[in-house]
């Protein structure tokens, strides 16, 4: 069993080895040639943070995946990340600043720590548990189900990140050349969190409330203690006991809601502690690199991967280490 | 989409007008006509074929609106205040010819404005949308039926109810791809579905008729390159005739009433103390009149909340921005005056708005450090750091350096609190309100400034996506 949490000591020589090993020998091909489908290789832009150097390297384009594996097999990577589609390969001379931007997939970043706020475990920051975890199945669940059924999108690819949290990569191709304002427009439905303000409900009120009652509502009762059912939704002790018990025998989101004594504040409780806390500046940035599936969290030694049910998926459980995948361990 | 097919008065479509060589006279006539038009839009008579009117009657007279336009993109093009000026009036007048023209030419316009692409429809309306999905979508998304649409425009000051051979309240579906943040994050009425935005056209208006303008503006820079590469001197002649009748027919109309040139000590002369952010919009306002409705809330809440009076920013926009042409300042403050008292909480549902945190300024409003590219930073930089005393140009500054690099580095809130290090001497780590940052640089400059509480920095990490 390997939990996600970071590891601190190490040989660096002997890292550096296994990492290049790992990408000669045992990195998975076919997941770029997922994420990128028929896009050209040449001019994507990648950024490695090198081991040996400790520096970044950005501005980086490999005329194809051989040349990118010899690299990472030359040089040790602490990290790969993957950025735009660009018309001319990058160079010294020709960086992301000054080559035309041909487009790049709609993103959408999960992190474990934008839910240090509303956390009721002793986990922050890097660290994550079991409990804490379902905030990244709930929000995986709820961000799927907007993506496919409010804006039609049938190509979403999740990646766990090896470290604390997810990425869904959206690779219909009417998204990829969306400017930024067509994503602002996007996260702008979707976000309901900013800061630590919540959003009354926009457009779709009816679906996003039942979508956010079905999802969300039963893991906020019986994940919150009775004190902040009664600070954040207005419950008295007895209805907050009731409410726990009652809870996992109501099917639909209007039982839920009948169950609160004020369903503003309740449902409210249920978007501040359980609805996706997005990363904006992710989906929005057309230049911004991302982890690339399939390289190795350095933190904790995990192997980035494609997850096919991100709402069961549990790091906990189921990450597999660097070592795991090179069949060391 | 074939041009001849788009009704005479749309004026996005290439249409000859013949040998036209106005004088001066017909010029300032077709100017004053227009003016009086974008005054009172109900003067605008010549849009719609009269009834028995023949066509070829009709199509004459309509060839005076498309002169019109000729003779006023000439006369603008160049001049970049009463270019908005000319976009806002001409999007205004588009909308109210759109929502009084017939059924069958919307349907055109709208081909027009949302053409299909390699994806497909980009607009159709809601029957065609059910057939396509094959879905009973009236049921299954809760769609209001037409007479409720009906009832509810007739009653209504905001929406337009013309009877249905104008088919102002037929449900349209829109692509995704065409619809706005701010339609998406506040309009409680449209729904989406599978990528398409569906809202009654009544309701669409504004979307409809700022792609209109959208487009009008292409077609403006467009006739900017053209005319680059003239080589007639006779023709600059006449563009520069042009625009001067148009200052004199449609300047501000400044009376004794109006209080000189406004001094704004205090405020605008204090403005190194301001955000980049904040800095670049007034310059704009200065420099072109103009914001789009995002900017101007971002500038209108950051003026009240640094102190200026309702009053003083009503003269402030009046001085400056392209809404006053031809206008008094008590018929500015009439039309323009109830946005600006209501941001004051002095209108409408009387709420005191707060100035926008940076985060929300980063998605939907303008942030310096995530709308313009490293090479306009780095040209902000340098531009300030030429203006300081002992400049070494061979010498690079570290702090202003660091700011390029958080630009580069997509962190905007760290690059806005290198850039007031540089300015001011003060360090923080990020800069999470606009107001954070005045409050800093004021301290730093001695200046006494009302003072609000610095928020919370958060930490960043200095790295990309993980």
């Amino acid at each position: 069993m390997t939990e996600p949490s970071e590891v601190t000591s190490f040989d660096p020589d002997q890292l550096q080895e296994d990492f290049k090993r790992y990408y000669k020998d045992h990195f998975d091909r076919t997941i770029l040639h997922r994420i990128f489908k028929n896009k050209p290789f040449g001019t994507r832009e990648f950024a490695v943070l090198r081991m040996d150097m400790n520096t970044w390297v950005r501005n980086r384009s490999f005329e194809n995946m051989d040349v990118l594996i010899e690299y990472l097999t030359l040089y040790p990577a602490k990290g790969v990340y993957i950025g735009a589609l660009y018309e001319e390969p990058l160079t010294r001379e020709k960086t992301i600043h000054n080559t035309k931007w041909m487009g790049r997939e709609l993103l959408f970043d999960l992190d474990m720590d934008a839910y240090d706020p509303v956390r009721t475990c002793e986990c922050s920051g890097r660290k994550v548990c079991e409990i804490c975890w379902v905030h990244m199945q709930e929000a995986a669940l709820i961000i799927d189900d907007t993506l496919r059924i409010d804006f039609g999108f049938s190509d979403l690819v999740w990646v766990y990140t090896g470290g604390r949290g997810y990425h869904c990569w959206v690779l219909d191709d009417s998204t990829f050349t969306l400017t930024r304002d067509q994503r602002v427009a996007i996260i702008s439905y979707m976000q309901l969190i900013i800061g630590d303000e919540v959003k009354e409900l926009g457009p779709n009120e009816k679906f996003m409330k039942n979508r956010i009652l079905n999802h969300l509502a039963r893991n906020f009762v019986t994940h919150s203690k009775e004190s902040l059912l009664k600070e954040e939704a207005g419950f008295g002790t007895t209805t907050a006991k009731r409410m726990k018990d009652k809870i996992e025998t109501v099917s639909s989101p209007r039982e839920i809601l009948e169950l609160a004594p004020n369903t503003d504040d309740f449902f409210k409780g249920v978007i501040k502690h359980r609805y996706p806390r997005i990363d904006q500046g992710v989906s929005v940035d057309l230049k911004k690199v991302i982890r690339m599936p399939g390289s190795v969290h350095f933190g904790t030694r995990n192997v980035s991967e494609i997850i096919d049910n991100p709402w069961d998926f549990n790091p906990i459980f189921h990450a597999k280490s660097i070592y795991e995948v090179m069949g060391d361990e | 989409m074939s041009e001849s097919q788009l009704p005479l008065w749309f004026p996005l479509q290439s249409r000859p007008i013949g040998k036209f060589k106005p004088t001066l006279a017909e010029i300032e006539e077709f100017i004053h006509r227009r003016s009086e038009i974008y005054d009172d839009l109900k003067n605008d008579h010549d849009f719609s074929k009269r009834h028995g009117e023949s066509d070829a009657a009709y199509q004459e007279r309509i060839a005076v609106d498309s002169k019109t336009i000729t003779v006023m993109k000439m006369g603008i093009v160049e001049d970049l205040v009463y270019t908005n000026w000319f976009l806002e009036y001409e999007g205004d007048l588009f909308q109210y010819r759109f929502e009084n023209a017939l059924w069958s030419d919307k349907e055109k316009v709208l081909d027009f404005l949302f053409p299909d692409d390699e994806f497909g429809q980009n607009w159709m309306v809601l029957d065609d949308l059910i057939a396509h999905l094959g879905e009973d979508l009236i049921q299954e998304l809760n769609i209001p039926p037409l007479n409720t649409r009906k009832e509810q425009a007739k009653k209504s000051q905001y929406l337009t109810y013309k009877g249905e051979e104008f088919g102002m309240q037929k449900m349209i579906a829109l692509s995704y791809r065409y619809a706005s943040a701010h339609l998406l994050r506040r309009n409680k009425r449209i729904i989406i579905y599978k990528g398409w935005v569906l809202l009654s056209l009544d309701r669409y208006s504004t979307t409809i008729k700022h792609r209109y303008q959208d487009l009008f503006q292409e077609d403006l820079d467009k006739l900017r390159e053209r005319i680059k590469t003239e080589a007639s001197g006779e023709i600059k002649r006449l563009r520069g005739q042009i625009n001067d009748l148009i200052h004199r027919h449609i300047s501000p109309k400044y009376s004794l009433n109006t209080v000189g040139s406004l001094n704004l000590e205090g405020t605008i002369n204090n403005m190194i103390l301001f955000p980049p952010c904040i800095q670049e919009l007034l310059q704009k306002v200065d420099e072109t009149g103009y914001l789009n409705h995002n900017q101007r809330l971002q500038l209108g809440l950051f003026l009240k909340h640094i102190g200026m009076g309702v009053d003083e920013q009503l003269r402030y926009w009046y001085e400056r921005a392209v809404d006053n042409k031809g206008l008094s300042f008590e018929e500015f403050e009439s039309r323009a005056g109830y946005n600006i008292r209501h941001l004051y909480g002095l209108e409408g549902s009387e709420k005191d708005y707060n100035m926008i945190a940076c985060s929300k300024l980063q998605l939907e409003y303008y942030c310096t450090f995530i709308q313009r590219d490293v090479s306009g930073v780095k040209s902000m930089v340098e531009h300030y750091m030429k203006q300081q005393p002992g400049y070494d140009q061979a010498r690079k500054h570290p702090i202003a350096l660091q700011v390029i690099q958080n630009k580069e580095k997509s962190q905007p809130k760290m690059a806005c609190a290198k850039y007031l290090e540089m300015t001011s001497n003060r360090t923080v780590k990020a800069i999470t309100f606009p107001l954070q940052y005045v409050n800093i640089a004021a301290k730093s400059s001695g200046k006494l400034l009302e003072t609000e509480p610095i928020p919370e920095v958060e930490e960043e990490e200095v790295t990309p996506v993980d």
